[in-house]
């Protein structure tokens, strides 16, 4: 500070007073500095005259009131009722709902926990849920919707003007830009489509050749096929008669020997039933005729 | 911070002074974590588009592979976030063969990448690679968010065979003003011109896409996270899940500026999916021609896709098997929350066992 400001260093008790011999002071320096104005200070003291002469009433109500010992409490729910009362914007209300809405849910809990912790996490929870639905209220609103579409409006004016900049800076000192890079890109990007369209094709002719080649190659193969199974019926028709033969000669066979059996058997049973005297012509008979006529066992005429 | 009582006072004090480095280093660095750790192979790439096969560890039981699409913001491995908290882990577990389509971060000479190319050039050529990569006949196509729009006008665009089912999760269909909540009043045609926008940014940075769905709720996607990674770091508890989230929740990518005129201007501003005026290279959307069947999911705590705007799906398809769930979860939720992992991914799994034979 200047000699000028050193020599205003008495003390006072009065805030209101050391700050107005302060800006005064303040204000002769930089006037002095600059020349200005001759050593008169310039006075932008009267932006400040109306809050000092608030700050100054509110001490003198303050000293009236309480002397010596100022009430926190007090002093605070004035201020809040000042602040209610003279909010130009609208907000101190429910901002002060919020709070004391918050304050509620937070001391519905019970006693505070101990643990800073848990402490600051049910302060949160209970504050959370409070500010988002008054953070919902305010994006839903119609005027934070104009608020926005305005603010995007130049936002996005801010960014294609510097990105189009940007464009022609970096051409002029012929170094690539995105849109160069862009370009190129596209063009292999078009070379791959291409890539791609012979891919497809190749993976449709693979596909439909495939089948044109089995459809061709199989006709004649068919009728190949047919041929050799007509063949092969005649010759399991055949077949099926030479077994039908077989069948029918196995069967001759077999009664044949049935035959034989029961003629075998008659034979048998004309000899056992002539068992009585013999007549001597029979005797005699029989008996050369036996020895000369008789026929080995089983030879007869009948045994063949 | 200072927590045990009966630790020394020294050691409480570096206790305090190393949790409060770590959640300094969080707060300047940014969220790291190791996400999309299912192993994956590309079996096609278009531009920045990437198609992955997701490794089963056994056979797949199903013979229909699920297609998954994902939106056009963000990145897609929020579908699997974290081993135990993974939608493709579980898929894949379950006996399904799992893909996902990825449109990739676009550059600026994708600002011209509207609705027409993404369905018509990329999700259907996408279809067709995962046909001839599973040998498959048919394929489920399961779309989340935006994803799930887009997948909802594929099936009217291409309905039938090879196309088996439809799986929308959390995907908005109507956007009535009244059904719209918030994002219908700040898309609102008086308030917000999407061709500014494109006309300054070219494509729609990340950063400004997050920005309008923070707003939404603006205490619980600012303030409440940082609080919430304290608490954690202060009372020791595990940290993956919060640092996984918050990495993709900063992970934005940049929305294409045509794509970004359509679905502001034709989605919210008009409304023409839902009034069957919308129209993809002179083809007319009309979600009626949907014929196969269809899940649509909801999220009662969702702020971005509101519940009436997904379940519009079940009066505009034309399916006779479809179903409507709802699950008590925002809309990241509906993929990470416990509940869904209890909820809604066994009811998927049984809604989508009996219609993959």
């Amino acid at each position: 500070m200047s000699e000028g400001a050193k020599t205003h260093t008495s003390s006072s008790a009065d805030a209101a007073e050391i700050w107005k011999r302060w800006f005064e002071t303040s204000s002769g320096m930089w006037s002095a500095l600059l020349e200005g104005s001759g050593g008169i200070p310039a006075d932008p003291y009267a932006l400040y005259d109306v809050w000092l002469k608030g700050v100054g009433a509110a001490l003198e109500r303050m000293k009236a009131g309480a002397p010596g010992v100022m009430d926190f409490n007090e002093a605070w729910k004035q201020w809040l009722e000042a602040w209610r009362k003279g909010d130009p914007s609208g907000l101190a209300a429910p901002w002060l709902e919020m709070m004391e809405e918050a304050k509620n849910r937070m001391l519905a809990g019970g006693a505070m926990p101990a643990d800073p912790l848990a402490w600051f996490m049910q302060w949160y929870e209970a504050a959370s849920e409070t500010w988002a639905k008054a953070a919902g209220d305010v994006i839903g609103s119609e005027q934070f919707m104009e608020a926005a579409s305005q603010f995007l409006e130049g936002y996005t004016s801010v960014a294609g003007t510097l990105r189009r900049a940007n464009e022609a800076y970096f051409s002029s000192l012929q170094l690539p830009t995105r849109s160069d890079i862009a370009r190129v890109a596209g063009l292999v990007v078009a070379l791959e489509e291409k890539v791609d369209r012979f891919e497809d094709a190749f993976d449709d002719f693979a596909d439909v050749s495939a089948r044109a080649a089995t459809h061709d190659a199989g006709a004649p193969l068919e009728e190949r096929l047919a041929g050799l199974e007509r063949k092969l019926d005649a010759l399991s028709a055949a077949l099926g008669k030479i077994e039908t033969a077989q069948e029918r000669g196995k069967r001759l066979d077999r009664l044949e020997g049935k035959l034989d059996s029961v003629l075998a058997a008659l034979a048998k049973s004309q000899t056992e039933e002539r068992p009585g005297p013999v007549k001597p012509a029979e005797a005699a008979r029989r008996t050369p005729r036996a020895k000369s006529a008789r026929q080995p066992e089983g030879k007869g005429p009948l045994s063949e | 911070m200072i927590d045990g009582h009966n630790m020394p006072a020294a050691s409480a004090i570096e206790s305090a002074y190393r949790k409060y480095r770590q959640g300094m280093r969080i707060l300047l660095e940014g969220a790291r974590a190791q996400t999309g750790q299912t192993p994956r192979e590309v079996i096609w790439s278009k531009n920045k588009a990437r198609l992955y096969r997701y490794a089963p560890a056994a056979q797949p039981r199903f013979a229909v592979p699920i297609l998954l699409v994902y939106a056009l913001i963000n990145r897609p491995y929020i579908l699997d976030l974290l081993p135990g908290s993974s939608l493709v882990e579980y898929l894949l577990g379950q006996g399904f063969d799992v893909y996902l389509l990825d449109w990739g971060t676009p550059g600026d000479e994708d600002s011209g990448l509207s609705f027409e190319h993404y369905l018509l050039d990329y999700l259907a050529r996408a279809v067709t690679k995962v046909l001839r990569a599973s040998q498959a006949q048919e394929v489920t196509l399961f779309g989340y968010c935006m994803g799930g729009t887009m997948s909802a006008m594929y099936a009217a665009l291409f309905p039938g065979p090879p196309l088996r089912n439809l799986v929308l999760l959390a995907s908005p269909i109507d956007f009535a003003r009244e059904a719209t909540g918030l994002y219908g009043l700040w898309t609102n045609e008086r308030y917000f011109d999407p061709h500014r926008l494109v006309e300054a940014f070219s494509n729609i940075p990340g950063e400004l896409v997050d920005t309008g769905n923070r707003l939404v709720k603006p205490v619980g996607n600012y303030i409440s996270p940082t609080v919430t990674m304290w608490e954690r770091i202060a009372r020791d508890k595990p940290l993956d899940g919060w640092l996984a989230m918050n990495k993709w929740v900063n992970d934005g990518v940049p929305f294409p500026g045509a794509a970004f005129r359509q679905w502001i201007g034709d989605f919210y501003q008009q409304n023409k999916l839902a009034k069957g005026e919308m129209r993809l290279r002179g083809r007319r959307v009309d979600l009626a021609r949907v014929t196969c069947p269809m899940l649509a999911i909801g999220g009662s705590q969702d702020h971005i896709c509101a519940l009436p705007q997904a379940e519009a799906a079940m009066r505009l398809v034309g399916s006779q098997d479809k179903e409507f769930f709802v699950l008590d979860a925002g809309h990241v939720g509906l993929l990470t929350s416990p509940g869904a992992r209890k909820k809604l991914w066994p009811r998927l799994r049984n809604w989508l066992e009996t219609r993959s034979q």
